[in-house]
């Protein structure tokens, strides 16, 4: 088993992998430059190349969840954005960062300390290009008082209660679509107060989420998907 | 609405197809496959239900050797929910059969429901045209073959048909079976994003002899030949010598 620091408030968490110039310009390389709800990114846009690349194996990296703002991450940025009060000075865990765009936001509104968790090293990579787009800094070179944002390159789903415990809050956008791992993370974090799930309704969504845990409802027509959703499963 | 789409793995269309040299059947090794053209339009038109909200889920189904799962894959590319896959080695031109396609398909239908199965109005290695009108009389369902248009309203399918003559509106009760000519529409191509959640969406398999059906040929193929090759044509220096190269051959 992989031993790891569990987040305990004070010390701030550092990430586990170094970036190097190789990474960021094969990362900017087949990405463009775009905004989600005013958080700038680099995603694999419909402008680029690479986005109507139908063959996998002609990629130059694994499958690149990270190049793309799915639904989920979407309406959770969003909603990080317009409720600021729910993450100001909060320390934060996102599971299943992707490109960055929740934990950014996070940032952005003044979380105290974010920790973007993904199991792809290319995550991670794109975290750093997208915080320096949005004029933020990786790993606590910041000042007093700024958010303090780290990469967590490891699988945490299945760590059991206790870990994510020790986060004020966790968002997790667009994570419901695995067989593996989905339903381990539902129960993880089945009686967490603070978490935020942003979801379109794939596979392994709750069906039925009560008035008082749905937080907010965008509507969304793509995919045959109607809206997306913020939601909780215990009442705060 | 839950709708079946038949999907079938055929020869790309664009392969320059070959003939075994015992004449067999056209040769398979080595060459590209691909989703059969009118089962993408099928597909496409499913995955357009579910965008108006008529459909509710849409399942890909194909039947086919372990290599059809691709097909499937681009099924739910496409925006398909989920695929059901029933697996047979039987060669998917020649072997298996539009009436053993037909029987897989009531089989799977009894056991989801679906209000609508939407098919290719044929594949084309077998050009057989058959697949959909045996389902309906399978199932003693009403068909729309060869539509160009669909809608939906209520428990009503409206389907223009392409005819001989022109076009026939026709209007179906539930459960119906539709099946795709080429102007239905123009099918999508999966992009990147929409290929990796494919991945992630449920193909259930199951072996095409647990259904307990007989699936077993009833047309023998005895032999595929190449189309006659094309004589070469002469170059005339004159109106005159045209007029009398189309006297010669008894035209003019
Ligand atoms: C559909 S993407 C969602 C990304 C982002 N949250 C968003 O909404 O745009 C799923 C992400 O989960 C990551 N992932 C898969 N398994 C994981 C695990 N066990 N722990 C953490 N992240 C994981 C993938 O690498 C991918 O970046």
């Amino acid at each position: 088993m992989q031993t790891t620091t569990p987040a305990t408030s004070g010390a701030a968490t550092s990430s586990n992998l170094v970036v190097t110039a190789e990474e960021r310009a094969l990362v900017r390389e087949h990405t463009a430059k775009t905004d989600v709800h005013g958080v700038r990114l680099r995603l694999i846009t419909a402008d680029c190349p690479l986005y109507h690349e139908t063959d996998e194996s002609a990629l130059p990296f694994e499958a690149p969840w990270w190049a793309f703002c799915w639904p989920g991450g979407l309406a959770l940025t969003r909603f990080v954005l317009e409720n600021p009060e729910l993450f100001k000075g909060k320390r934060v865990l996102d599971v299943g960062s992707g490109c960055g765009s929740v934990s950014l936001a996070c940032a952005l509104v003044g979380a105290r300390e974010i920790v973007a968790n993904d199991v792809d090293r290319l995550a991670g990579v794109a975290l750093a290009e997208n915080a320096e787009l949005n004029g933020l800094k990786m790993d606590g070179e910041s000042a007093e008082g700024e958010p303090k944002l780290s990469f967590l390159q490891e699988n945490r789903i299945g760590a059991g209660k206790a870990y994510f415990d020790a986060f004020d809050v966790v968002v997790v956008g667009d994570m419901l679509y695995d067989a593996d791992f989905s339903p381990t993370l539902l129960q993880d974090l089945a009686h967490h107060r603070g978490v935020y799930f942003g979801d379109p309704g794939r596979t392994y969504c709750p069906q039925e989420v009560s008035e008082d845990n749905l937080l907010a409802s965008y509507d969304h027509h793509e995919d045959g998907f109607s809206a997306i959703r913020v939601f909780r499963l215990t009442a705060a | 609405m839950k709708v079946f789409v038949a999907v079938k793995r055929t020869l790309d269309y664009a392969v320059k197809v070959r003939v075994k040299a015992d004449k067999s059947a056209v040769d398979l090794a080595n060459v590209k496959m691909s989703m059969n053209p009118f089962c993408e339009i099928a597909c496409e038109e499913a995955v357009r239900l579910k965008e108006k909200k008529v459909a509710k889920e849409v399942i890909a189904v194909t039947v086919g050797p372990k290599a059809a799962q691709e097909t499937l894959r681009t099924a739910l590319a496409m925006g398909a929910d989920r695929g059901i896959h029933v697996v047979t080695d039987m060669r998917h031109d020649t072997e298996l059969q539009p009436l053993a396609v037909a029987k897989v398909l009531q089989a799977l239908g009894a056991k989801e429901s679906p209000d609508m199965y939407i098919l290719g109005k044929q594949s084309i290695d077998g050009d057989n045209n058959q697949t959909g009108q045996m389902l309906a009389g399978l199932m003693d369902a009403p068909i729309a073959a060869f539509a160009s248009e669909v809608s939906v309203d209520g428990d009503k399918v409206h389907v223009t048909r392409e005819i001989d003559g022109g076009l026939q509106k026709i209007d179906l009760g539930l459960p119906a079976v539709v099946t795709a000519d080429l102007r239905l529409n123009e099918p999508r191509y999966a992009t990147l994003p929409n290929i990796m959640k494919a991945k992630k969406k449920k193909i259930e398999e199951i072996k095409a002899e647990d259904l307990g059906l007989s699936l077993e040929p009833h047309v023998q193929y005895t032999s595929v030949e190449d189309p006659p090759v094309r004589q070469a044509g002469i170059k005339v220096e004159s109106v005159d010598e045209v007029i009398s190269k189309l006297k010669e051959t008894g035209v003019l």
